[in-house]
């Protein structure tokens, strides 16, 4: 996984998966390089294949994190199996889903 | 999840797989990959697969998440098989577990959690979550998509299904044969049942078919010592001598998987991974390869222990196979058992038999008849505790209206003892001369029986009698033997006469004494064993001479006729014993002079 941050948005790249064995890590990354200025989170879905309820608890809690600043979490190119899931649990209603 | 569905399952062939993973997050997500894999081989699409693998990881991440800290070391399982119509699989959880809802909602959008059973739900069409104290099962079924690949089949999986379903038939048709064969050899054995078989020879047979039915390369059968210390070899299989297996002892702290067998009452296996240490006197029969010891038990006592081994690393023996060794085992267990029972009998009949026959010859060696000496009369009683006794007695004419009267007792009861009754009865015999001075009689015969009498530890007490008619005198000696008791209608209380010396057989030079006494008209005598004044009532009180004295003299009183005495003094005696068996040969003659 990597972590870019230019000005007010960061960028994640390079995660082929998002689950309970992996997502404390993601938050814990993800918050350290979070600052108040942040305004745009990009997570690069592109190669996530597979994605399962403690992986979309994780994003959740970025969103949570990203709102009150009024922040925004984006996910660019999830797979169809994942913007499936995405769509079965309403989450295309509160991230922005792209393309 | 329904009845119907579950039951729905087992319709069609089916393959499955049963993974056990750590109890962590990481480890269940490769054990959920890897039941990816495994669909993906039996033809799931590519959508399938993703449900699957996203409802496995919901329900197994559920089993780590909530299990308590003690039982963190259990693994989770999965267990998932694959049909034509549906796939079904189930997740054991050692958490507290939690009632299935019978509506799944989505929690609000924000929420973090609370979503892995609507998913789980979503992608499944029938679910059931099974409780119990010790483990939860959580069971998804789901049926398989239909797809094209019915009408247009595809040639490669077909030939795989096929081969699959090959090796599946001669799977099942090799176990069928397996268990043809068993049946078989067990009717077989079971007709043998209660025969009197050569334990060796139906062992051999049995497990000759044992290794093929099991495809066994060796096999080690060894029974129980009889002292029950050691494993001692009975057949080494195939082609060894039982010589190259020294017994084993059970108390030993040497390497032996059969002693641990026998000890722990536990199978002991060896493969090539924990094969059988170089100093386990088995790893002379089967150094390499696999194989199992077991301990077989009747009655909760072991019997022995029987040792299988297949020399090819790669194939261990089966469930089936081990249970095979069970129950051929057992059944060798209960006609080894049956033979020793059945030798037992064998030997106590024989045993029986022979000494019924010293019985006879010991009866036969007993006067056939009481010589006449009147007016002295003799009446006579013989009773012995086993079928052949120590006791004996002999009554021998001595000429001019005499006759020597014999009374002993040799040390202990059985055969031993009455061989050694016949031979004291030869040896007196064979000296006439000697009758009419009873002291020299006994001096004579126990310098002769002193030898064989001492050397085997034995020895044997006697009274002596020279009985004259014509003076109505007696002559007495003992050796060792209880006194001649006398009693005369003058006085009212019987008496002990004579001195005793050392029994026969104790001191090559004793000495013995000889007393003469006359009987009066009307006077008894009585000679008697031990087994007579140690008769012990229901207190435990021995009879004694004191109350054997007070008996005589009271049937002095009582009759005038000797076999009448005799038999009120019996009849008294087991009035006082309380008709208690006999635990000792009795003996006794009753001397009256009826002038």
């Amino acid at each position: 996984m990597n972590i870019v941050v230019d000005h007010d948005r960061m960028r994640v790249t390079g995660l082929d998966r998002l689950g309970a064995s992996n997502c404390t890590e993601f938050k814990q990354m993800l918050k350290l390089h979070l600052n108040e200025s942040c305004q745009l989170v990009e997570v690069d879905c592109a190669l996530i294949r597979f994605i399962d309820s403690d992986g979309l608890g994780a994003l959740i809690s970025i969103h949570k994190w990203l709102a009150p600043r009024a922040g925004k979490l984006r996910l660019r190119e999830p797979l169809p199996v994942v913007r499936q899931l995405l769509r079965l649990l309403h989450f295309d209603e509160i991230f922005e889903i792209t393309p | 999840m329904n009845a119907n569905a579950t039951s729905a399952l087992r319709r069609d062939f089916r393959s499955s797989l049963r993974l056990e993973s750590p109890c962590e997050f990481s480890a269940v997500r490769s054990a959920t990959l890897q039941v990816r894999d495994w669909l993906a081989e039996k033809g799931l699409s590519e959508a399938e697969l993703g449900g699957w693998e996203l409802a496995l990881v919901e329900a197994a991440n559920n089993a780590v998440k909530y299990v308590p800290a003690e039982k963190r070391n259990l693994p989770v399982v999965i267990e998932i098989s694959a049909g034509e119509r549906d796939v079904e699989a189930r997740i054991t959880d050692h958490t507290a577990g939690f009632e299935w809802p019978e509506e799944i909602d989505l929690p609000d959008v924000e929420s973090e959690n609370g979503r892995g059973l609507f998913l789980i739900k979503s992608l499944t069409d029938n679910v059931a979550y099974l409780r119990n104290s010790h483990q939860n099962v959580m069971v998804l079924q789901r049926a398989r998509a239909k797809v094209e690949k019915e009408l247009v089949p595809d040639s490669g999986r077909l030939q795989a299904k096929l081969a699959e379903a090959e090796a599946a038939l001669n799977d099942m048709t090799a176990e069928l044969a397996s268990s043809y064969e068993s049946l078989v050899a067990m009717f077989r054995y079971s007709a043998e049942l209660g025969a009197h078989t050569d334990v060796k020879d139906f062992s051999q047979r049995l497990l000759r078919d044992l290794m093929q039915i099991a495809e066994a390369d060796c096999a080690v059968l060894r029974l129980l010592s009889t002292d029950g210390k050691k494993l001692e070899t009975l057949l080494v299989l195939p082609d060894h001598a039982p010589a190259i297996l020294p017994p084993v002892a059970l108390v030993e702290n040497k390497p032996s998987v059969e002693i641990g067998a026998a000890r722990n009452r536990q199978d002991i296996w060896f493969d090539p991974d924990e094969p059988l240490d170089k100093y386990d006197p088995l790893y002379a029969v089967m150094p390499v390869g696999n194989g199992i010891c077991h301990a077989f038990f009747v009655a909760n006592q072991l019997v022995g222990t029987a040792a299988l081994g297949r020399f090819a690393a790669e194939k261990p023996f089966t469930a089936a196979q081990v249970n095979l060794l069970h129950t051929f085992i057992d059944f060798l267990a209960i006609q080894i058992v049956n033979a020793r029972l059945l030798d037992e009998r064998t030997a106590t009949r024989v045993t029986r038999r022979e000494l019924q026959i010293a019985a006879d010859i010991q009866r036969s060696l007993l006067p056939e008849s009481v010589p006449a000496c009147l007016p002295l009369e003799l009446s006579v009683a013989c009773q012995s505790a086993l079928q052949v006794g120590g006791d004996f007695y002999d009554l021998i004419p001595a000429g001019d209206g005499a006759v020597l009267l014999v009374i002993a007792d040799v040390m202990g009861k059985g055969v031993p003892a009455a061989l050694f009754a016949a031979v004291l009865r030869s040896t007196i015999r064979s000296m006439p001369q000697l009758f009419s001075q009873p002291a020299e009689l006994l001096e004579a015969a126990n310098r002769t029986l002193y030898p064989d009498l001492s050397r085997v530890d034995m020895f044997a007490t006697a009274q002596v009698v020279y009985l004259d008619s014509r003076g109505a005198k007696l002559v007495s000696a003992s050796a060792g033997h209880c006194p001649l008791l006398f009693w005369q209608p003058s006085k009212a209380e019987a008496s002990a006469i004579g001195q005793s010396g050392f029994p026969l057989g104790i001191e090559v030079s004793a000495k013995y004494y000889q007393t003469a006494t006359v009987l009066p008209p009307g006077s008894a005598a009585l000679l008697y064993t031990d087994g007579l004044s140690e008769m012990r009532n229901a207190a435990g009180e021995m009879l004694g001479e004191k109350r054997l004295l007070e008996l005589l003299a009271r049937a002095g009183a009582q009759t005038t006729d000797t076999h009448a005495a005799r038999h009120f003094l019996l009849g008294r005696i087991a009035d006082y014993c309380g008709n208690a068996p006999l635990t000792d040969d009795q003996t006794l003659i009753l001397i009256r002079n009826t002038a």
